[in-house]
């Protein structure tokens, strides 16, 4: 392959496999969610007993269960579709074989053993012929170690008369083996068909026959949205294979392999073409850097994926792990960054360090991946909607993220703001790999990983749970701020910053001057030490030097195209330092306490939730707030509402923040019961919506 | 008295003229065509395959689909009284079924309409495949030319 910084590191295809599981992750987990708990009757029964107990420990243990559970069973989707999957790979080859009634070739026509053992493949694969088939085809199929190359029923013959093209062919074959292409390319195959077998379809039928109109509609353009990702990922990987085997195969044997993408025809498509078209793919083999820029597309499709996981994971794991939101949501983005790092990461650093990066891919990648994450938040079928407008068991109290509900000023400042972090993050895996792979050639990437994934996992996460507290209770810019970035969190933020800016010093001018050549022994010189420290910031001022330093282009001269990126770039940067600023006095400020009703009657007092949100119980620290608002419940008609408001009490005296917590998760679980179960005469919450706390 | 001869024995014949190194090769491809006419016609891309529709210098495969799809076409528009002209869809499959079981049969003498009608279709149907333009005027007129000939002379029996 092309630069050779960019040898040994995974192939393109391979990050677009990683997105293809994590499309089929994210619609599995959905398709889990609708089948066994919005559609399922038992959860009510469930919740109704809990609302039956009388101690508030009891309560809430019942209804942490149910959450639990209604957390966890969403995982039988990912589950049924690799139960699915397992098995029809493994007898998948046996079938293929059967079908084409196929027997081994015996004896090897002298061209073709020379391609195979020219290949030096590691395992020879065994040839099989088809009794199918005039024309001259092949495909690999089988599974590792055992591969196979099925060749048309012609081939012998082909091999007397056209022995230059069966030779290409093979070599494009052996290729796919070389790149271990054959068992991924069949498990992702499996695993988009049993997605859309066991939930894709399934979920559009039940949503149209089970449901009215609105949920229909609201399940149903999220579900077709998940089948165009899933085809479009799903093409890409198999299509950039078919690249990557033209490069090995046009290795072994490259004017075969040209002249065989020249004078042949595409073969006729099924509903989705399996091969790139045959210009684009001569364009590749005469020029592999194609093949390594980072595709703007590819981010923008990756944060739609990741947007979705890590919305619907955060809501999982907030109900699972006993730890605050913000490392829950946190360890959600993790989950999720580690593939987004392989993917777009991985594409910009091996541009990076191939040096073809341009600074209009790298801008494109970091705003495409963003807009991708605000595009999965819309889309995150279980958070992006509130159910329980029309499904009663939808436990939404400590899920919902409907993004309409995000007060207009608040969602411009989010999205410019995740806009602005995602650039950066894409910039320094720009940077990184330019100044850390001439050092350390390819392990440089794996060094680099952990960092970025942390990286992305805190902006996700922080995002993600901001996006859910803006979007739930109408959060403000300011007050986002001021809850999110508390002493501790600035300070964690900062040393990660900081620890991701220190590597980036420019390397020393004779590693850098060199393209192609491969990294020379460093010298120990001031310039090449690892980490210093006064480093960072000049690293950073040099960013669009840097990936404007591509050779192929006149120097320091600015591409049409860049400009609007760099325009796009500077205004989310505006917004985001400047909105919060701006934005006006909070409607529900967190620092001020709300005024509480008063009546004893539980639907008054769950009515005030529902219309003040957690503005009821004040600013965190805010003891007193907790004091008042647990006066007002311990004299409630209600026996837990009652229990809930001692509990207020008691962690007000004692400066507890946990106990004032679970007092708060018990007053808005206990409210939501009454609505639901009860029968009391509490409204339809609208935003604010209150949720479980932060 | 003469034997009619079988869709195989003309392409065989026609195989002959074109290409006869390739003859050891005919009886397991016209298995292959015999088994399923339309294979070809319904070849669509592979998963981990090439994706290439290759242009290949053997004329077996060639002779053997356009030679055979055209003469059994018109054999059985001759045993039958239907035209199937602009017949598509499952009906057209039901013919071209039709098509693998009278393979062994003796085909019906043709007249010169008819071998001037299956040279023009091995023709068009030649070059619609991609094939260049002299390479199927010389399968046309090989096809063609087979046709004409005397049908073979009874064997001696015993």
């Amino acid at each position: 392959m092309a630069g050779s910084g960019a040898s040994g590191l995974p192939p393109p295809s391979f990050e677009r496999l990683r997105l293809l599981f994590l499309t089929v992750a994210a619609g599995a987990l959905f398709g889990g969610y609708w089948f066994l708990v919005l559609l399922q009757d038992g959860w009510s029964e469930r919740n109704r007993a809990c609302g039956a107990l009388t101690g508030l420990g009891e309560f809430l243990d019942c209804t942490t269960r149910t959450l639990v559970l209604q957390a966890l069973v969403p995982l039988a989707g990912p589950a049924l579709v690799a139960v699915l999957v397992v098995p029809t790979y493994l007898v998948a080859p046996a079938v293929i074989t059967r079908w084409h009634g196929a027997r081994p070739l015996d004896p090897w026509p002298e061209a073709v053993r020379e391609t195979v053992e020219q290949a030096g493949l590691e395992r020879t694969p065994t040839l099989m012929v088809s009794t199918r088939g005039l024309s001259l085809w092949m495909f690999t199929y089988g599974r590792r170690p055992r591969h196979r190359v099925m060749l048309s029923a012609a081939t012998g013959l082909y091999t007397l008369t056209d022995t230059a093209k069966v030779t290409a062919t093979l070599a494009h074959e052996l290729g796919h083996l070389r790149n271990r292409d054959v068992d991924r390319t069949y498990l992702a195959v499996l695993a988009a068909a049993c997605l859309a077998l066991v939930t894709i379809v399934p979920v559009g039928l039940s949503a149209a026959l089970t449901t009215d109109l609105a949920p229909a509609l609201a399940v149903t353009w999220r579900d077709l949205v998940v089948a165009l990702l899933l085809a479009g990922t799903w093409a890409a990987v198999v299509r950039t294979r078919e690249h990557e085997a033209d490069l090995w195969g046009g290795g072994l044997r490259p004017r075969d392999m040209l002249d065989l993408l020249t004078d042949g025809k595409q073969e006729r498509r099924h509903l989705l073409r399996l091969h790139p078209p045959l210009d684009r793919r001569l364009k590749v083999l005469r020029d592999p850097d194609l093949l390594l820029r980072p595709s703007a597309v590819e981010a923008l499709v990756t944060g739609i994926a990741a947007g979705v996981v890590v919305t619907e994971l955060g809501v999982s794991l907030r109900a699972v792990l006993p730890v605050p939101p913000l490392v829950t949501y946190w360890a959600a983005g993790l989950l999720a960054a580690v593939p987004v790092s392989g993917i777009v990461g991985l594409a910009v650093w091996r541009a990076g360090a191939a040096r073809i990066l341009t600074l209009e891919r790298a801008l494109a990648c970091g705003l495409a991946l963003g807009a991708g994450l605000v595009a999965g938040l819309v889309l995150a079928p279980r958070s992006g909607v509130r159910w329980s407008r029309w499904i009663p068991e939808a436990p939404d109290f400590t899920a919902v993220a409907e993004p309409t509900g995000i007060p207009p000023i608040t969602a411009l400042w989010m999205t410019a703001t995740l806009l602005v972090l995602t650039t950066a993050v894409t910039g320094w895996f720009a940077l990184a790999s330019r100044t850390w792979t001439p050092r350390m050639g390819t392990r440089a990437w794996r060094y680099a990983t952990p960092l970025a994934a942390l990286m992305l996992a805190v902006v996700m996460g922080t995002w993600s749970l901001a996006a859910r507290l803006a979007a739930s209770e109408q959060w403000s810019a300011a007050a986002l701020i001021h809850l999110l970035i508390t002493p501790q969190t600035a300070l964690f933020l900062l040393t990660l910053t900081l620890l991701a800016l220190c590597p980036l010093t420019p390397p020393p001018r004779s590693i850098r001057r060199s393209r192609t050549a491969p990294p020379p022994p460093t010298p120990p010189s001031r310039t090449a030490r690892p980490f210093p420290l006064p480093r960072p910031l000049t690293a950073l001022s040099r960013l669009t030097l840097y990936l404007r330093s591509r050779t192929a282009l006149p120097p320091r001269t600015p591409r049409p195209r860049t400009a609007p990126l760099l325009l796009a770039l500077g205004v989310a940067l505006v917004l985001s330092l400047g909105l919060p600023f701006l934005s006006p006095a909070p409607v529900l400020s967190v620092t001020t306490q709300a005024a509480l009703p008063d009546s004893p009657q539980a639907g008054v007092i769950c009515l005030g939730l529902y219309t003040v949100g957690s503005a009821a119980a004040g600013a965190p620290a805010d003891h007193a707030a907790k004091e008042r608002l647990g006066e007002v419940l311990r004299g409630s008609d209600d026996d837990l509402l009652r229990q809930a408001g001692e509990l207020f009490l008691r962690g007000a005296r004692i400066r507890s923040q946990d106990l004032e917590g679970l007092a708060w998760t018990a007053f808005v679980r206990r409210c939501d019961h009454l609505r639901r179960y009860r029968g009391a005469p509490v409204p339809e919450p609208v935003s604010p919506f209150p949720t479980e706390g932060w | 008295m003469s034997q009619r001869r079988t869709a195989y024995e003309i392409v065989e014949a026609v195989l002959t003229r074109l290409g006869p190194k390739e003859l050891p090769y005919l009886p397991q491809l016209w298995a292959v065509y015999v088994k399923d006419p339309t294979d070809s016609e319904r070849s669509r891309e592979r998963l981990m395959g090439s994706g290439i529709l290759t242009e290949v210098t053997a004329w077996a495969p060639v002779v053997i689909s356009f030679v055979g799809g055209a003469v059994l076409d018109a054999a059985k528009d001759e045993l039958s009284d239907q035209t199937r002209a602009g017949i598509r869809g499952l009906v057209g499959r039901v013919a071209r079924r039709g098509k693998a079981q009278i393979v062994e049969e003796p085909l019906p003498p043709f007249d010169d309409l008819q071998r001037r009608r299956i040279g023009e279709s091995v023709l068009s149907r030649a070059l619609a495949m991609g094939l260049p333009r002299p390479r199927a005027q010389l399968l046309a007129d090989a096809v063609v030319g087979e046709l004409q000939r005397d049908p073979r002379p009874d064997e001696p029996e015993g």
